[in-house]
């Protein structure tokens, strides 16, 4: 088995990197890439049929935060019958605008409070340099973005922040891309001659 | 004599047929006189010490030796008798003895003896006759045989045998055989023998065809060369030594008239005014014991002038039989020792007598040596060599047997090649035994040469040795050969005796055709294994044996194994021992050495079955005797300060089992044609040994307790030791005290922000401006959409999350609203599921709700899965990627898409994400086919920051980011006020509060952390 | 009915939106109960999504109009689909030894062609007169923003050198000049994340803004 999934992945990745460089390979990499795409839709029903059976065993375990459980369950039937059964455009919409966008928006906003009270007593456990220049960094940019009544804040809002956000914001943000991208790409390699083995099968 | 007995105790006449007095059932036949003494009571634990009744014959009042006497002569017509009484069958019980039976002493005690047989308590059986001695079949390759078990020839003639007769019995044809190869001397042995009118009372008993029979082994075959330069009296001790393992012949010639006449005295008279009591009751003993053997009897007189050691050496081999409770110790030992080795060697066998415990240590180890077999250390002596090497060949064959003895011949002391050649003789057959005595007979005085050659073969190992050994001595050595046995596995010098005794028992295992010569009190004592019609035949004459000793006899198989073991046995010696000291351990039974012992009894098994019967002569009582000192501790070199062997009591030396037991089964481990000597398996080969696991060939290693480590190992342990010790101690640290969640700042920063943007908010207050400037992503962002032709394509990726609708809508509405100037053909495609349909509510009831009422049309082909992967299959193939909208509608038949057949198609491309790795995933898959296509990205604030260097790369054309971005696109956008604007006073003021709760609460808090670390720091001093 | 579902839709977002920003008191049932709610309609959803906008149209229809090719997908999607059993899940990794083999090679490509040739390239054009020149950028302004990019870049990278050698008393550490440069990236990096957390922010409180507003708008729906 380990053999088999290792050759598996090597040949789809070696076929697929066929498919950049040389046309031939085009349609070989539309076909694999499409198999790829359903099976990241089987593998979406996977994670939410894991979710149900997780939370079933809680329910019929009785344990202690089995009511939630069943609330999630009946969230999953009623999502289920509205957006997979009646599929109803406005009533999925209504439940997309009455639910998720309002649950996971208001989730969003507390947020502001989390991140305040973070950025507040950092330099009370960690007052290294790394630390005083994100904050500063971080207070500059929301001081910048910031406006008064009457126009942009002098120099901060004009000068600083375009400046940081666009020349040092990008040179770290590009060193962290380039960073990932390398690590992406060694990743990638390792994978396919077999170093890394992340889909399991040992 | 010849018709009628006459009644000792009536004075009636009987028929002689008659067994017991018609009138007062007095018992007319004698009862084998040796074992009537044997009804004293055995002590708990001692081996049964046999006892001759010639010993207490001195003790007895005058009158009543002279009846005895007198008895003796009136039975010797009896003689006759003893073939009848061997074909009758077997008498139902023995008449109850009468005490004043006058043809022995112990004669009235058969009847009680009989009734001891039930009566025997266990610790007596279990000595006694327990355990059969296991012994080799006749193709054995070891050659060694167990009288008690006899060998497949024996079997026939065993039938009507008592067990433990068995082995007696398939000797007699064969001596009968050799009967004419007797010499003179022998002859007149026999011929005084055989006449019953001659011969004791005890002694006419026993068959006649057992004397005939007793001699034909190997008569003819043994002629020691040595004998003519063997001191006569010497000769004749090889030659009954000899003669009674049938190999017997040589010096009848030369012995001198005095030993003539002590055969004759023995004969009639066994008890020797001149000889001390101990040797005349070994006399007597003897002559009754075996019967016809003249071995005795010329013993015997040699015993007279020979120091009391060399009489004990002389007498115990045929000694005899059952010993009286008086008999001291050591000579009970060896009686016992003498039983069980069942060997004819008239020299050795019975030379045991001493006991080691009265005797001095050299003397043991000599007996020991009996046994003895080859081992040999460098530091023995050359001429004691000789008598290991002599005794290790005695079980070779002819080849090595001749040559091998010659150099050690030449110093040996002619008394002890005697012996040599006799123990040799019991083992091999003439031509073998000519050979090997031969070399002894150069420089050997002659009294050792006679020993030397007693002792048979042997010599192949005394060979280089031997030139050094005394030659009293080299005799000695040589003696043992029959016997590889215990001796050699004991190197301690103090068994040396019992060795000698165990040698005699070995030569008669060997030859179980020769028990045949053994007089049926003897056959009596020696066979308790197997019934067999013979047996029974015999048992009419051995009737009168007491059961106790019946019981007895297999006593000696107890260490039937013994010779076994002690075969292999040899070289090991210890070095310490003084040279004259390792000459006796060599002969001692060393400690198992298997090869030796295969190779000497496969020359042994060439010797044919005359050899072995030579030693079946043996009785049981006999050779279990000269086994005992097998298992004895001689196998093993003392250690200073234990006490030494000489000191034990003769039954616990007997009963050592130790070093017997593991050479036991290891031999019987290495040889499968071992036979099982006890238990219901008797018999037969190849059983396994009863206690599995235990076949030790040597003591277990003894390892110190104690680490055995070089110093810069034990420095380096100390090291680990201490960083270990490290590790485990607490080491105090820097710790502050745990920042408690503070709920009241949390609250207090929830209520602020709750009031004021809600407040704000409710007010609807637009106090706050919006953002002065363009920056470049966004002024690029606009020229992008303002470059995007009417009624072009425009492929749209929604990937944001529900939670980012508010910001996202805000960034991108107002380009939307751009666009909505110029409708192009929006095509939605999202690679987050949620997206698909936030990309519909951003269109219909969203900020672009107004523009879709007024026909502005887009074509969602949902959720593409598979993130980077979902993006390139869409990039490479959009058809294929995804063929249908979210209403299930063929998209690519659609007016949106018409002239769509591949990405590239696209007149503008816009990313709507709140993810730099979505946009970045859509940058990178896109970027061999998107061409000078514009990209713009709408992200949120949060992605900004990683998506502008793509922007900064030229990878995209702009980038409007979160409310910032959006309003100031907003500005740009004809100024139609937009959600930016609504939001944006909250914003500005949500975004001044918390960059001044940033600064002030972190400096506060920088202020409140500096002061904790420090006092931490105090503490921590 | 679509006043209905505006009503019920708004009803159900204020009554979601007050359950979760309950949580700004400290965790509640409210907060649990709109939490778990939301969870399982969005688990519903993206099933349903799933379903009907990648199985059935992707797999299911093509197999039902007989294409034998699809027969591939679909014997790993029944293999991955085993991974809810754990008795069975080892024979999902073939499908997902597929998957993994696929995306490792498109982000090889992407990475190489999308970011790191591009991003190298960016570098090096921040030194580029003509595009200075096309934004509207004077050369001192160039070179000084550009070096600072390039820095930045450098830096941060060094900062993601985990190579050492080890030292006399063990201790394993970054060259001298590497350690340097790592420091000096450090602070890039912290620029850069400061950057993110102002974002962040600016997005977090335009969703409170945005829920703020939509109770407001609820409930002036009933003024």
């Amino acid at each position: 088995m380990r053999v088999l999934t290792a050759a598996i992945a090597i040949a789809a990745g070696f076929l697929i990197l066929a498919g950049y460089f040389f046309p031939v390979f085009a349609p070989v990499q539309t076909l694999l890439l499409n198999w790829a795409i359903i099976l990241a839709g089987a593998a979406a029903l996977v994670g939410v049929l894991n979710l149900i059976t997780v939370h079933w065993d809680k329910i019929r375990r009785r344990e202690k935060s089995s009511g939630y459980s069943a609330l999630l369950i009946l969230g999953i039937m009623v999502a289920v019958l509205v957006f997979g059964i009646v599929r109803q455009p406005a009533i999925m919409h209504a439940m997309m605008n009455g639910i998720i966008i309002p649950a996971e928006a208001a989730l969003m906003g507390l947020l502001i409070i989390s991140l305040l009270y973070a950025a507040i007593r950092l330099l009370r456990r960690r007052a290294d340099v790394m630390s005083i220049v994100f904050l500063i960094t971080a207070a500059l940019l929301i001081l910048g973005s910031a406006t008064l009544p009457f126009g942009n804040i002098p120099v901060l809002g004009t000068l600083i922040r375009p400046w940081v956000s666009g020349v040092l914001a990008l040179g770290g943000a590009r060193g962290i891309l380039i960073g990932v991208a390398l690590g992406a790409l060694t990743t990638g390699l390792r994978v396919l001659f077999g170093a890394d083995r992340p889909y399991g099968g040992n | 004599m010849a018709d009628a007995i006459k009644c000792p105790v009536c004075g009636e006449n009987n028929p002689k047929e008659f067994e017991f007095c018609q009138y007062c059932q007095s018992r007319l036949q004698p009862l084998t006189g040796p074992l009537k003494g044997a009804d004293a009571p055995i002590k708990p634990g001692s081996a049964p010490t046999k006892k001759t009744t010639a010993d207490l014959e001195q003790v007895l009042p005058q009158w009543l030796r002279d009846a005895r006497s007198s008895a003796r002569d009136a039975s010797e017509g009896d003689l006759p008798q003893t073939p009848q009484s061997k074909t009758s069958p077997r008498p139902p019980a023995p008449t109850p003895p009468r005490p004043s039976a006058p043809q022995d002493l112990l004669a009235g005690l058969r009847s009680q003896a009989e009734d001891e047989d039930e009566e025997t308590p266990d610790w007596l059986a279990n000595i006694t006759g327990g355990t059969p001695g296991s012994k080799k079949s006749t193709d054995d390759s070891s050659d060694v045989r167990w009288v008690e078990l006899g060998g497949a020839k024996d079997s026939a003639n065993e039938a009507d045998t008592p067990s433990w007769l068995q082995g007696l019995a398939p000797l007699e044809p064969q001596s009968a055989q050799q009967q004419d190869g007797l010499t003179d001397w022998m002859h007149d042995s026999d011929a005084a023998q055989q006449p019953a009118a001659e011969s004791p009372d005890w002694l006419r008993q026993t068959p006649a065809d057992d004397n005939d029979k007793s001699f034909t082994n190997s008569a003819d075959t043994f002629t020691p060369a040595d004998s003519s330069d063997t001191p006569d009296w010497l000769r004749q001790m090889q030659a009954a030594d000899s003669a009674t393992q049938n190999n017997a012949a040589p010096a009848a010639d030369n012995a001198p008239d005095w030993l003539n006449s002590l055969d004759s005295q023995s004969n009639a008279a066994p008890i020797t005014s001149d000889k001390p009591d101990w040797l005349r009751s070994l006399d007597v003993a003897d002559s009754g014991s075996q019967n016809n053997d003249n071995l005795f009897g010329s013993a015997a007189p040699a015993a007279s002038d020979t120091p009391d050691w060399l009489k004990s050496l002389g007498s115990p081999d045929n000694a005899a039989p059952a010993q009286s409770s008086d008999t001291p110790d050591w000579l009970g030992a060896l009686d016992s020792a003498d039983s069980s080795s069942q060997n004819n060697d008239a020299l050795f066998g019975g030379a045991a007598t001493p006991s080691a415990s009265d005797t001095p240590d050299w003397l043991k180890s000599l007996g020991s040596q009996d046994n003895a077999v080859p081992a040999q250390s460098s530091d023995t002596p050359d001429w004691l060599g000789s008598l290991d090497s002599a005794d290790s060949s005695s079980q070779n064959n002819d080849a090595l047997f001749g040559s091998p003895a010659t150099p050690s011949a030449s110093d040996t002391p002619d008394w002890l090649k005697s012996l040599e050649s006799t123990d040799s003789s019991s083992q091999n057959n003439d031509a073998l035994f000519g050979s090997a005595a031969t070399p002894f007979a150069a420089d050997t005085p002659d009294w050792l040469k006679s020993l030397g050659s007693a002792d048979s073969g042997v010599q192949s190992n005394a060979v280089p040795s031997a030139s050094e050994t005394p030659d009293w001595l080299q005799g000695l050595g040589s003696e043992t050969p029959s016997a590889p046995v215990s001796a050699l596995t004991s190197p301690a010098d103090d068994d040396w005796l019992k060795g000698m005794q165990s040698g005699g028992s070995q030569s008669a295992q060997s030859d179980p055709l020769s028990e045949a010569d053994m007089p049926s009190w003897l056959s009596d004592s020696s066979a308790p294994a197997s019934p067999t019609p013979e047996i029974e035949s015999d048992d009419a004459a051995l009737g009168d044996v007491p059961d106790w000793l019946k019981a007895a006899a297999p006593q000696s198989s107890i260490y039937d194994d013994l010779p076994l073991a002690q075969q292999p046995a040899a070289p090991v010696e210890s070095s310490d021992a003084p040279d004259w000291l390792n000459a006796f351990k060599s002969l001692d039974p060393a400690p198992p050495v298997q090869s030796q012992s295969s190779s000497t009894f496969d020359s042994d098994s060439s010797l044919g079955g005359s050899s072995d019967a030579l030693f079946t002569d043996m009785p049981d009582w006999l050779s279990g005797s000269v086994e005992n000192p097998a298992p004895s501790p001689a196998s093993e070199p003392p250690a200073e300060g234990e006490i030494e062997a000489s000191q034990l009591p003769s039954w616990v030396q007997a009963m050592r089992p130790v070093d017997t037991g593991v050479e036991q089964i290891s031999a019987s481990s290495s040889e499968q044609k071992q036979l099982e000597a006890r238990g219901a398996l008797a018999g037969l080969q190849g059983v396994l040994p009863a206690a599995p696991g235990y076949a030790p060939t040597s003591k277990p290693k003894t390892y110190s307790l104690k680490l055995q480590a070089t110093d810069e190992q034990l420095s380096q342990a100390a090291l680990l030791e201490r960083i270990l010790a490290a590790e485990a101690s607490p080491v105090p640290i820097a710790s502050f005290s745990t920042l408690r969640s503070s709920r009241v700042l949390r609250w207090s920063l929830a209520f602020v922000f709750f009031a004021v943007v809600f407040a704000i908010l409710f007010l609807r207050t637009q106090i706050f401006s919006l953002p002065v400037g363009v920056p470049f992503e966004i002024d690029g962002a606009l020229k992008a959409v303002q470059s995007i032709p009417d009624g072009a394509p425009v492929l749209v990726a929604f990937d944001y999350e529900p939670a980012r609708v508010g910001e996202m809508e805000a960034a991108a509405a107002p380009m939307f609203d751009q666009m909505a100037l110029r409708p192009p053909r929006f095509t939605f495609i999202s690679t987050n599921a949620n997206s698909s349909i936030l990309a519909e509510r951003f269109m219909i009831t969203g900020p672009m709700a107004d523009h879709y009422k007024n026909g502005l049309q887009y074509l969602n082909l949902g959720y593409l899965p598979g993130g980077q992967m979902g993006i390139r299959a869409f990039v490479q193939n959009p058809r294929a990627a995804t063929p249908f909208d979210v209403t299930f509608t063929r998209a690519w038949d659609s007016t949106q898409l018409k002239d769509v057949n591949s990405f590239s198609n696209f007149a503008a491309f816009i990313i709507i994400t709140d993810s730099a790795d979505s946009a970045r995933a859509w940058i990178e898959q896109t970027t061999f086919e998107r061409g000078s296509m514009p990209v713009v990205v709408i992200s949120s604030a949060q992605s900004a920051p990683m998506i502008q260097p793509y922007y900064d790369s030229g990878q995209i054309r702009g980038l409007v980011s979160g409310l910032y971005g959006g309003a100031i696109f907003e500005q740009n956008n004809a100024g139609r006020p937009g959600t930016a604007r609504i939001y944006w006073d909250a914003y500005s003021i949500g975004m001044l509060i918390a960059a001044l709760l940033i600064v002030g609460g972190g400096l506060w808090n920088l202020f409140l952390g500096s002061r904790d670390r420090a006092a931490a720091t105090r503490e921590v001093k | 009915m679509n006043i209905s579902l505006d009503l019920i839709s708004g009803a159900l977002s204020f009554l979601f939106t007050l359950l979760i920003f309950s949580y700004a008191i400290g965790d509640n049932p409210l907060f649990r109960i709109g939490v778990y709610i939301f969870v399982g309609v969005s688990a519903g959803y993206i099933a349903s999504v799933a379903f009907w906008q990648v199985l059935y149209p992707k797999l299911i229809y093509p197999l039902m109009n007989g294409s034998l090719i699809m027969f591939v997908p679909l014997l790993l999607a029944v293999l991955i689909l085993m991974k809810v059993s754990p008795r069975l899940a080892g024979l999902g990794s073939i499908a997902m030894a597929f998957m993994v083999g696929v995306g490792a090679a498109v982000t090889i490509a992407g990475a190489v062609s999308g970011t790191l040739i591009p991003q190298v390239m960016g570098t090096i054009n921040g030194f580029d007169i003509n595009i200075a020149a096309a934004r509207g950028v004077g050369l001192i302004e160039m070179i000084f923003n550009g070096a600072f990019i390039l820095a930045g870049t450098i830096f941060s990278l060094s900062y993601f050198h985990f190579g050492a050698r080890p030292h006399a008393d063990g201790s394993m550490h970054r060259l001298g000049f590497i350690e340097i440069m790592a420091w000096v990236g450090r602070i890039f990096i912290g620029i850069t994340l400061g950057a993110i957390f102002a974002g962040l922010y600016a997005a977090a409180l335009t969703a409170f803004i945005e829920r703020i507003n939509s109770l407001i708008n609820f409930i002036g729906s009933f003024l």
